[in-house]
């Protein structure tokens, strides 16, 4: 029935919920339609006689529209095309607009005549644990024949192939009550927390306020019940204390009163308009919530109740009294319950036929016979149906009478009502499992917190009077809980009918008795699980509803089972000869719909995914067209690449022999600074670092090695006293925020007697290595000439503050990461960029270069200066050749752990350099060392690389690593194993210090 | 999550690194191995009330002292360390 | 002798304005920190009120000195003192403190956006997971805190509809482009914008 009747779609009657003045057109499958604002895509195929919608998952079969909500199990489409086409999107809250453009799913060639169809036919061995029993062996299959084939037949719908061009965007909300729904009860309550005063937030994931009260024919002071809640509505909009938010899903409840709320600002659009987020995250924090998400009605299991036509009864209603559609002409009602009786009154007053009323229950209900009455329709009490016919949709339903007999009736629609499950899903996030109500037949929700408070219809209360008034005594206790004064009352309308509900469970239509002949009946209607699934795996012995869950794949659909978990864990309970409540029921967890991945990333996507700091030569460095490399959040020159330079290697070589042979400079400032003052500031690092500071002169700087708690490296860096009870402390890049975390958690916690301050300057000041032969004559063309910067007067070590540049305030420290004569100049980092194009000029005639981070780490590594590979966590300072430096003399952090005999254990990898025996022969970092002519494997492994280099100043591959008793074997040769490659290379051990190392250039 | 921070009061669980038992107490120097071993890797898992460090590093740069339910998440209270360390030195 | 280097702003200067909002840069301004060293707050607040008549704000809000002198709670046992361009403050500072606290110089760690104009607290409220309530965050409180994933000092203005973003200098840009991109997406349909 994918193609509409010839005859033109039938007038709309009169809804409350679309604009039947403002037509629009969309296309379903590449056909047009008309559709009214206010129409959802179901409602608007539905009014234009499209029943068939979708191929199911597993055998293909024809479905049509369950539901009008979010619990929507077959009605999923593909929505829009190319970068914006979003598969599994439920047509039941789908927003149409101008344009849109929706696609049928699962199916090929087309909807009507699916190939895949054929899938029906081979169901007897597609049952439970199919794929468990199918798949298992030979092992090789599984990747290369098995995963391949399943995954080209499963799926839903297409994924876009593009990069998602829209933007998301976060948000965070505060008050003090939170309601969730905005039928009677969240209305009620939202009221009634605002009058109080409250700062009240109401979400609602549809467009439109009112829940059922838009979908029910029912009155509230003598008016339709939907007008009420629109004034309602409008009275909270006026409210300034009251934030309403609809087409927003609360999706979780998460600790400490926080909500995950996904706002949908612009879905109901074509596209979002220039700069307009097409979803916001919400975080919302709330003192106190009130959840009022409603109910959602069961399905009945009979045997093919999957045809297009087979229509939860509510959702029936729903489509008459909001859409003004009625969704068949001949229809039969299958209920278990007085609500389910409301459908034979709102279809009749829509015209349609009703051909039969097969009420479930065994005592015959006083309603359902005066509605047969009314209508004419059949009345089979006690009855079932036991079976629907019809190709691509429902044509007619067998019906059997209380006796067992059967009989066939033309129809195009059976509603079908099982009973309502309370939407609990808010209510377990925090793992609280419901408990069955007997009365109502269903779970309902058993936490007590103190800040939560749950009315209406998730509460187990089915009456539109009961749930207003729930709904208001839930928004006073919880506005009270604020410390509010609740002592008013919130004015509620008087409900015009007494509504009854006398539901007698049917949790299986199938005759248990007779032979399945008949057909599939579903239970869960996304997954393609089926009753006969359920009962085979009971047979099995999955006794557990986790287990029937992870057997069967049943409600771990995208609709997560939101119609079909109860019906399934009341039939295990009847295979298994348990009640309800000893079969209990699983949890539900976040999110409580599907969630667009962009809109939890939001705006931290691409080059966005994290913030950027940038040095303050950054522009400076872009002008010289550096090629940068993240160091953490910071953004480093790597190399400065010349014109005429071919091969990254090729800069970086002219780099270091610059600053080998000439003199170079290189941005530091992002290494961590920390002030640190205080009487006590002496003491402090003692405590901190391994080696000794109480006697470092003023104006001296010292290396230093911190250790963790537990003995292993932690952090190193040069820190230099500036007067005695003033010290500025570098870090690495990497560390800088650990150890501030380390050196407050020291002091407030370990240590809090001591008399110290300190504070970051990273950002403070813009520090710049000037490195090589040249850099003294360099740095005396800026410094003021006041300060004498001789070796004698300035030696390796030292630290001043001074002056540069005719006063400009500046701190100078004769440091060297290169091993040659260098110094790092720090200037308020305003003027860095001024102090890298300054060097540029006055460097000019000492044949000054820019140096990026590769070239810094070629030289360290000639150098053997350990850095981030050494300081791996997994390195102790024995390890990094730096055993001697730690004092016995003094306490420090990770003392008394990096004493234990293992970790000084010589036998342990320690630090050495290493050479290839063939220059070029490239040394790569990770590569494991083994004792030459042994077997590459593991008993053999006596260390690895952890850094290496092609070295211009060495004229040959150089690396540093962890060996075995290292130090003790300079000069012996040793097998380079590199796993990946599978290459064996020879070097020979050597120290870890390339280049000069005696210090002289160091000290020159 | 949300920790109220005894300086800023309630922030959102971003602002925070965990660090873990606040019971724990560092050892004198010369303790014995075992003290030390206890100290930097044995640790109680309760189910229920437990002291924990938290850091309010983009915050105040405060250690705290939460008293957290580790069955329900829920912080009872929180504490300056500084404040909950001198009481506790000052012997109450 | 060289000339004197100049100095480099970490942003343009230009504001940027949609949406009926403003996101400019604030003047630059000298900051040194103040840390009181053990025991002495008490010692520090008197001296501190005999120079300029104000003692260490405890809340986190910020305090008017003379000749235009802020302080403002920085970290649970920092405050940062402010003035403007010009001033020798870290002198001041010192001859006003004695020894009772370590002070350091700021001025180039941070710079200040001010995010200005009807619907700004919506803005901030994309980046910042802080209740903005004016009940709440009152005018002219300050907030340590993260935009997004960058940590900064937020304070409300006294006159309720801007914002300071005090961020550390190297992270500027980065923020910028958070509240530039803020502002774009918006003012959201249900926010109550603050009169």
């Amino acid at each position: 029935m994918n193609t509409p009747s010839k005859l033109s779609p039938p007038k709309r009657t009169r809804a409350n919920g679309v604009d039947t003045s403002k037509a629009l057109t969309f296309t379903f499958d590449g056909r047009a339609y008309t559709a009214y604002e206010g129409d959802t895509l179901a409602s608007a195929l539905l009014a234009n006689n499209v029943r068939l919608t979708g191929r199911s998952f597993k055998y293909h079969r024809p479905r049509g529209i369950l539901s009008a909500g979010p619990e929507e199990p077959n009605a999923l489409m593909e929505l829009r095309t190319g970068a914006r086409r979003e598969p599994n999107s439920r047509a039941t809250v789908t927003e149409v607009f101008h344009g849109l453009s929706a696609a049928s799913q699962n199916r090929w060639p087309s909807l009507a005549f699916d190939a895949l169809g054929v899938n029906g036919l081979l169901s007897p061995v597609f049952t439970a644990g199919f794929y468990y029993k199918t798949f298992m062996w030979p092992a090789c299959f599984w990747e290369k024949v098995y995963e391949p084939m399943i995954r080209n037949a499963a799926g839903l719908g297409r994924a876009a192939k593009e990069a998602d061009p829209d933007h998301y965007e976060q948000a965070n909300a505060f008050c003090d009550v939170l309601v969730v729904g905005s039928g009677p009860a969240g209305l009620a309550a939202a009221l009634s927390a605002a009058e109080t005063g409250a700062r009240v937030i109401l979400c609602e994931q549809d467009y439109l306020t009112g829940g059922r009260l838009r979908a029910e024919n029912i009155t509230l002071d003598n008016k339709p019940a939907w007008q009420w809640g629109e004034e309602v509505t409008a009275r909270l909009r006026a409210m300034p204390n009251v934030r309403l938010m609809t087409r927003s899903c609360v999706f979780g409840r998460y600790d400490g009163g926080t909500f995950g709320v996904i706002e949908r600002v612009a879905d109901h659009l074509p596209q979002p308009e220039e700069n307009q987020p097409r979803q916001r995250y919400w975080r919302i924090v709330a003192k106190q919530c009130v959840v009022a998400t409603g109910a959602i009605e069961r399905p009945v299991v009979f045997p093919n109740n999957d045809r297009p036509g087979v229509m939860l009864a509510g959702s029936v209603r729903t489509y008459i009294n909001r859409y003004g559609v009625a969704p068949g002409r001949k229809a039969v009602i299958y209920t278990n319950n007085d609500d389910g009786l409301r459908t034979v009154t709102d279809l009749y007053q829509a015209g349609a036929d009703i051909v039969a009323i097969v009420d479930a229950r065994p005592v015959p209900s006083p309603l359902a016979q005066s509605l047969a009455q009314q209508t004419g329709a059949f009345l089979f009490p006690g009855g079932r149906i036991s079976n629907t016919l019809g190709r691509l949709g429902v044509a007619a339903a067998v019906i059997g009478n209380k006796a067992g007999k059967d009989q066939r009736f033309a129809c195009d629609l059976i509603a079908v009502s099982g009973g309502w499950n309370p939407d609990l899903a808010l209510t377990t996030h925090h793992g609280t499992r419901p408990v069955y109500n007997e009365q109502i037949a269903a779970f309902v929700p058993s936490i007590k917190a103190h800040d939560l408070h749950i009315a209406g219809m998730v509460a187990g209360t089915l009456t539109t009077r009961d749930t207003l008034h729930e709904g208001a005594e839930a928004g006073r206790k919880a506005a009270a809980a604020c410390g509010f004064d609740s002592a008013g009352t919130t004015e509620l309308p008087s409900a015009g009918v007494d509504e009854t509900y006398a539901i007698h469970p049917t949790w299986s239509g199938i005759d248990q008795t007779a032979p399945q002949k008949a057909g599939k009946a579903f239970i869960d209607f996304q997954n393609d699980v089926t009753a006969k699934d359920v009962k085979q795996a009971a047979q099995e012995g999955f006794r557990s509803v986790e287990h029937l869950k992870r057997y069967t794949t049943l409600g771990m659909a995208t609709d997560q089972g939101k119609t079909s978990n109860v019906n399934a864990l009341a039939m295990l309970a009847e295979f298994t000869d348990r009640t309800i409540p000893e079969t209990g029921t699983t949890l539900i967890r976040p999110p409580a719909q599907p969630v667009t991945l962009g809109a939890i990333a939001g705006p931290n996507r691409e080059k966005h995914f994290k913030p950027t700091r940038l040095p303050p030569t950054h522009q400076w460095a872009t002008e010289q067209n550096a090629v940068f490399t993240s160091n953490g959040l910071w953004q480093r020159a790597q190399w400065y690449p010349r014109a005429g330079e071919t091969h990254w290697l090729e800069t970086v070589n002219r780099e270091v022999n610059t600053v080998r042979n000439a003199v170079g400079f290189c941005d530091v400032t992002t290494l961590g600074k920390i002030d640190i003052q205080g009487p006590d500031a002496a003491s402090f690092l003692e405590k901190l670092y391994v080696n000794a500071w109480q006697k470092l002169a003023v104006g001296r700087a010292r290396y230093g090695l911190m250790l963790r708690e537990d003995g292993f490296a932690f952090d190193d860096g040069t820190t230099a006293r500036l007067s005695p009870t003033h010290y500025v402390m570098t870090t690495t890049t990497a560390n800088a925020g650990p150890a501030m975390q380390h050196l407050e958690f020291c002091h407030q916690v370990l240590w809090p007697e001591l008399d110290v301050q300190f504070i970051s300057v990273t950002d403070e000041w813009a520090q710049i290595a000037v490195a090589g032969p040249n850099s003294r004559e360099v740095i005396r063309q800026l410094i003021d000439p006041a300060f004498d910067i001789s070796n004698e007067a300035f030696g390796y070590m030292a630290a001043a503050e001074i002056t540069i540049c005719g006063g400009q305030q500046a701190r100078l420290f004769r440091l060297s990461f290169s091993g040659e004569l260098a110094y790092e100049l720090a200037v308020p980092a305003r003027f860095g960029d001024a102090l890298a194009r300054r060097l540029m000029e006055v460097g000019a005639p000492y044949g000054i270069a820019p140096y990026g981070t590769e070239a810094l780490g070629v030289m360290r590594i000639e150098k053997g200066h350990p850095a981030g590979p050494e300081l791996n966590g997994q390195t102790t300072a024995h390890d990094l050749g730096m055993g001697r430096m730690l004092s016995s003399k003094k306490e420090f952090i990770g003392k008394a752990m990096a004493a234990r005999p293992a970790l000084t254990d010589p036998r342990r990898p320690t630090l050495v350099g290493l050479r290839p025996v063939v220059a070029t022969d490239a040394l790569v970092a990770g590569s494991h060392l083994l004792p030459k002519g042994s077997p590459a494997s593991a008993e053999y492994d006596q260390g690895w690389i952890s850094s290496s280099a092609w070295s211009p100043t060495c004229n040959s591959w150089i690396a540093l690593g962890f060996l075995s008793e290292g130090p003790s074997r300079h000069g012996e040769i040793i097998a380079v194993h590199n796993p990946l490659s599978g290459t064996v290379t020879e070097a020979e051990i050597v120290s870890p210090v390339f280049v000069d190392p005696e210090g002289k250039r160091l000290h020159a | 999550m949300r920790i109220t921070c005894p300086h800023c009061g309630s922030r959102g669980l971003e602002e925070f690194t965990y660090r873990g038992d606040a019971t724990v107490r560092r050892p004198a120097p010369d303790a014995p191995h075992d003290a030390w071993v206890d100290y930097v890797y044995l640790r109680d898992n309760p189910a229920g009330l437990h002291k924990e460090l938290w850091y309010h590093g983009n915050g105040c740069r405060s250690w705290i002292v939460a008293e957290r339910n580790t069955i329900t998440h829920e912080i009872h209270s929180t504490r300056l360390a500084t404040e909950a360390l001198s009481e506790e030195k000052s012997g109450s | 002798m060289p000339d004197r280097l100049l100095a480099t702003s970490a942003l343009p200067q230009e504001a940027y304005r949609v949406n009926g909002m403003m996101l400019s840069l604030a003047p630059q301004r000298v900051t040194v920190s103040i840390g009181p060293f053990a025991g002495r707050l008490g010692e520090l607040n008197a001296a501190l009120k005999k120079a300029f008549k104000v003692t260490l704000p405890e809340d986190f809000i910020t305090v008017a000195g003379p000749d235009g002198l802020l302080f403002t709670r920085a970290a649970h046992n920092q405050w940062l003192c402010s003035a403007p361009e010009g001033t020798d403050l870290l002198a001041t500072l010192s001859t006003a403190c004695q020894s009772l606290a370590a002070l350091t110089n700021q001025s180039d760690s941070r710079v200040t956006l001010t995010l200005s104009g009807k619907g700004a607290e919506s803005i901030v409220a994309k980046l910042v997971a802080l209740d903005l309530h004016p009940s709440v965050f009152v005018p002219g409180q300050t907030a340590l805190t993260l935009a997004g994933h960058v940590p900064v000092i937020l304070t409300r203005h006294t006159d309720a509809t801007a914002y300071d973003f005090t961020v550390f200098r190297s992270l500027a840009q980065s923020l910028h482009h958070d509240i530039f991109a803020a502002m774009n997406g918006g003012i959201p349909t249900s926010e109550r914008v603050c009169p």
